[in-house]
């Protein structure tokens, strides 16, 4: 991040309709964070080969290092590491102060021996959807609120001077919280133009991340105990 | 003519250009590096574990078990029979997903090594690495269900064009998953309107290698696709699969390994199967590697190697006396042999050239160091060999028993003045030497097997001694609670072509008392050995041959062998009429003390073969009261019937009964001496021939419970001026050691006993009078006035006249115990 986002596949994004159908919605949510709030997210992922089989549990540490500018913007880094250190992989997030949005990934892994480093850009106000790492780091866009739909249009370069686009959903509701307090939970669904999940996502207004999370690489859980 | 063509080749090209229509040049685009071909392992069976389709067992999980865990089926061959292991599995169900990881994340293993003294060839290594990647830690990246071709199309460029990753395409059909690892890729399309039609080739590493799950490199496979995407401008509109083309199901980024098999070692959290393997594929050649020359030759002892010759290898064989044997066996895989060279100087030509595998001998012409020069000729992949060395010396002798885990086996051997070199050789069942030990220190050698000279557990092997010196031994094997037996080494050259074993016991039911017969061919030569049985009347019962290759021992339980109903002794006898023969015969003794499991034994004793064979046999000492038992077996081994004339001595030597037997050729005498005298008294006893027919036989002490049980050889009376030797006394903390000692000389006679450190430094001697046929049973701490120094190691008895003795060890608790005859 240092040098700049390298561009790897979102280029560029246009808001194509921000409508609120409901009115009247009383409650709006969006994750506070503090320079060294840490939490641990348990996660899971499939097998390639058969169907409900997971892989054993992998924890990873979230740490909000520090505020810093990234170019014009001031951005949170959230440091994530995995708990035991056997999976070589580790990464820096950068979340936009302003919006909570998520504004890239700088990632390590180890490869034959050698630390490989890919960096992942996300433009602003649009959901980030994480394709391409095992960290859990979906984001929707903030605030929450309920009810609320919105859909955005998202262009993807993908070489050869071609790209796509394609519009992706973001439905907010409120759920009962079936473990935890009596305070219901926002739980936010991202699909794509066919219909299918993105990322869904429950969160707390108590928590800094969401209680429960999942797409089509990974399930996650935030471990509040 | 040309500018007529040139001019209708212009018009094409404008033509095609203005119109849209045209074809791109095809590019391809690769990753930094190209993964490795390994095997995928198929389920249905389960080579991580059998071995099938590999090279047997050990499989590669049994060796990591082996080295990892002290055992071949450890908990890791057990998860992996478990998971890994399923002979209903569909045809293609199998670990390619795992194997595909591997071979993007990690280097290619690509030389055999030998970690902790287990070869790990390249097949068993990228096996291993191959299961720590069950559980590989993947992102789609790409799925047929939910993806169009242009994300196919991304994905590609993304990894391989910009990133230079490979990165795991499932290329299944149907229900089929098969995981491949792609490197490259071919690019080309033609431009058709706005539409574009591409093809492209994928280019993976195989996992084709089952004729060869050690191949080292890349096999190639291709795979060709075809799509076509619809164009706005520079938006991808619409696409779709095109000329048949069945698209790749799923496609994969891997980042690492929650390794599953972890799992097994839950109550052990720091232990991790991943490193642990790592550990393993980082170990290169053999723990040899840089003796690459004369000057760098590595001296070896005795025993079996395992190595791997990446380049030559030089091995010296120190200090070799002229006239010495050294036996060398060297072998390797087919497809890539080594030479062996052998030099009695470095300088010279060889003595011997060994292309062939098989025992070789080379007889040692001078005394020093050879050398061994081992040549790979196919040096590519650094071949694996087996190498086994074994010093012969002028003197040898066996131990007949090594019976590994959980018992612990301790010898001691006593050589004389000229003994200055003893090898302890630990041989398999099949007569292959597995480990050697080389003493040139001392000429009493004592330890246990696995602490002191750093053998290993094997099953159901014996013990080969060398020395330049005649040699006694003794061995004790033990499992620390109840069970002890033993035996004392038999001398090579009281290897005999036939084998008498006078009595046995065919327990038929869990409990009942059994008899376990070995037999070790101590010969050069294959032998075929017939057994006959006889039954109570001295009558042929049954007879069978078996084979007994050079050095190879069997052991059987009286209970399995078909001649053997109905019969109650039996011979073996080697056709060839040479005298290679060596054994043993152990009872297992249940227990009828309270509270104990009937089905395990709870008193073992051994009896090494050959007896000896005479016309009167003494039995030194008995024990006959309500706590001892002691029980005979004769057999007639002449062809006449004899009238046997048992006579029974007290401890003062006076003859207090005489009884008569008749035994019948072949026929035994199986009695315990309370019921042949009717009495308590008898301290010691003779079993003599009247005609002069040769009698052998062994004694069985014991405990009326059955916990105290121990066997020992009947020996003929010796002749005057006998020195005997017992090579190892048991004196300290818990142990004792005790002596039956009786002089069956003419007349009375001084019998002298002398107690030796282990440098044959006297430390004390006892004399005692002993009248004709008394018995002397004594504590070896209560022959001599001040007990017995620490330091005490051997015992020797001399007389004037002629003694035949037998010793017992046993722990103070009344619970181990062990006995053999004093001489061989």
């Amino acid at each position: 991040m240092k040098n700049g986002f390298r561009m790897l596949a979102w280029v560029a994004m246009i808001v194509l309709l921000c409508a609120s159908i409901a009115a009247g919605s009383e409650s709006v949510f969006s994750p506070g964070w503090r320079v060294g709030d840490t939490w641990l997210v348990k996660a899971v992922y499939p097998s390639p080969v058969a169907d409900d089989e997971w892989s054993a549990p992998v924890y990873w540490n979230y740490r909000v290092a520090g505020r810093e500018m990234e170019g014009a913007e001031e951005t949170y880094i959230v440091d994530v590491s995995e708990q035991t250190g056997r999976v070589g992989l580790k990464a820096r997030l950068f979340y936009r102060c302003a919006d909570g949005s998520l504004a890239g990934v700088d990632m390590e892994k180890m490869s034959r021996g050698k630390i490989i480093g890919t960096t992942l850009v996300y433009e602003k106000g649009v959901p980030a959807v994480s394709e391409r790492t095992l960290i859990p780091c979906d984001t929707p866009v903030f605030p929450l609120e309920e009810p609320l739909s919105s859909e955005y249009r998202i262009t993807r370069a993908m070489g050869g001077g071609m790209k796509t686009e394609r519009i992706v959903r973001q439905d907010v509701r409120k759920v009962p919280d079936t473990e935890g307090s009596s305070s219901p939970l926002f739980e936010v669904r991202c699909t794509d133009d066919k219909g299918s999940t993105l990322f869904l996502q429950r969160w707390s207004s108590h928590y800094p991340w969401p209680l429960y999370g999942e797409n089509r690489n990974m399930r996650y859980w935030l471990v509040t105990e | 003519m040309k500018k007529y063509l040139l001019l209708i080749a212009v018009a094409i090209f404008f033509f095609t250009f203005l119109s849209g229509e045209g074809h791109c040049e095809m590019k391809t685009y690769e990753a930094t590096y190209v993964p490795w071909s390994g095997w995928w392992w198929p389920t249905s069976s389960g080579g991580l574990v059998t071995g099938e389709g590999y090279r047997g067992h050990p499989a590669p999980l049994e060796k990591y078990d082996y080295v990892m865990n002290g055992r071949y089926n450890g908990p890791a061959t057990q998860y992996g029979t478990r998971r890994y292991y399923d002979q209903n599995a569909e045809s293609w169900y199998g670990l390619c997903h795992c194997w595909s990881a591997a071979a993007i994340l990690e280097e290619e293993p690509v030389l055999a090594g030998i970690y902790d003294g287990t070869l790990f060839r390249v097949g068993d290594k990228k096996g291993l690495i191959t299961v720590a990647y069950d559980g590989a830690l993947l992102t789609r990246v790409y799925d047929a269900e939910t993806d169009a071709p242009e994300v196919f199309h991304e994905v590609l460029d993304d990894y391989i064009r910009q990133q230079k990753k490979p990165l795991i395409f499932d290329l299944g059909v149907g229900e089929e998953h098969w995981n491949f690892p792609v490197y490259k890729y071919d690019t080309d399309y033609t431009q058709e309107g706005n539409k574009r039609h591409y093809t492209v080739t994928l280019y993976f590493a195989s996992d084709g290698v089952g004729d060869n799950i050690d191949f080292v490199g890349t096999k190639v496979s291709s795979s060709s696709y075809s799509y076509w995407l619809e164009l706005d401008g520079e938006t991808v509109t619409g696409s779709g699969w095109e000329s048949g083309s069945i698209p790749p199901k799923k496609a994969y980024e891997p980042f690492g390994t929650a390794t599953s098999i972890n799992s097994i070692y839950r109550d052990t959290p720091e232990r991790d199967f991943y490193q642990e393997v790592k550990d393993i594929n980082a170990v290169v050649g053999d723990p040899y590697e840089g003796n690459d020359t004369f000057w760098k030759a590595v001296p070896l002892q005795g025993g079996h190697y395992f190595l791997i010759a990446v380049t030559n290898d030089y091995f010296k064989v120190v200090g070799l006396e002229k006239g010495a044997k050294l036996y060398v066996d060297i072998s390797s895989e087919q497809d890539a042999g080594v030479l062996l060279n052998v030099y009695d100087d470095p300088a010279g030509d060889p003595v011997a050239v060994i292309e062939i595998s098989g025992e070789q001998v080379i007889e040692v012409a001078r005394t020093g160091d050879y050398y061994l020069e081992v040549v790979p000729l196919n040096p590519a992949g650094g071949p694996c060999y087996e190498l086994t060395l074994r010093e012969s010396l002028a003197y040898q002798g066996i131990f007949p028993v090594d019976p590994g885990w959980p018992w612990a086996t301790g010898i001691t051997v006593l050589g004389s003045e000229d003994a200055k070199k003893i090898i302890v050789a630990q041989m398999d069942p099949d007569g292959q030497l597995e480990y050697a030990f080389t003493s040139s220190s001392s000429s009493h050698l004592v330890g246990v097997l696995e602490r002191d000279f750093g053998f290993t557990s094997h099953y159901n092997g014996y013990l080969r001694i060398d020395s330049d010196g005649p040699i006694q031994g003794v061995q004790v094997v033990t499992t620390g609670g109840d069970l002890m037996f033993g035996s004392n080494l038999i001398p090579a050259d009281r290897a005999s072509s036939e084998v008498f074993f006078p009595h046995f016991t065919r327990g038929t039911f869990f409990g009942a008392e059994k008899t376990r017969f070995g037999l070790i061919n101590i010969g050069n030569d294959t032998e075929e050995v017939e057994r006959f049985a006889y039954d109570d009347e001295g009558v042929p019962a049954g007879t069978d041959t078996i084979s007994l290759g050079p050095g190879q021992k069997i052991e059987e339980d009286a209970f399995n062998m078909v001649i053997l109903g109905g019969a109650s002794s039996m011979k073996a006898s080697a056709k060839s009429g040479r005298d290679c023969l060596v054994g043993y015969v152990k009872f297992d003794r249940p227990s009828s003390a309270p509270g104990s499991d009937y089905r395990i034994p709870r008193g073992c004793a051994l009896v090494p073969l050959p007896l000896e064979s005479a016309s009167a046999l003494i039995v030194s000492h008995c024990a006959c009261n309500d706590y001892w038992r002691t029980q005979i077996a004769v057999m007639n081994t002449g062809s006449e019937v004899t009238v046997a004339t048992l006579t029974g001595y007290d401890a003062n030597g006076d003859e207090i009964h005489v009884v008569q037997r008749m035994i019948g050729a072949n026929q035994n005498l199986v009695e315990d001496v309370a019921d042949i005298f009717q009495s308590w008294d008898v301290a010691a006893m003779k079993v003599e021939s009247d005609n002069g027919q040769p009698l052998c036989g062994f004694v069985l002490h014991g405990s009326t419970d059955g916990v105290q049980f121990s066997g020992a050889p009947l020996y003929g009376v010796a002749p005057a001026f006998t020195d005997l030797y017992l090579p190892h006394i048991a004196c300290l903390g818990i142990w004792g050691t005790g002596i039956g000692i009786m002089n069956t000389g003419a007349g009375a006679a001084d019998v002298s006993f002398s107690l030796f450190d282990g440098d044959g430094n006297l430390l004390d001697k006892t004399i005692r009078d002993v009248k004709k046929n008394q018995r002397i049973s004594s504590l070896i701490k209560n022959l001599f006035n001040s007990g017995v120094p620490q330091s005490a190691r051997y015992l020797r008895i001399e007389s004037a006249g002629s003694v035949s003795g037998m010793y017992f060890i046993a722990t103070t608790d009344n619970r181990r115990l062990m006995g053999g005859g004093i001489g061989f």
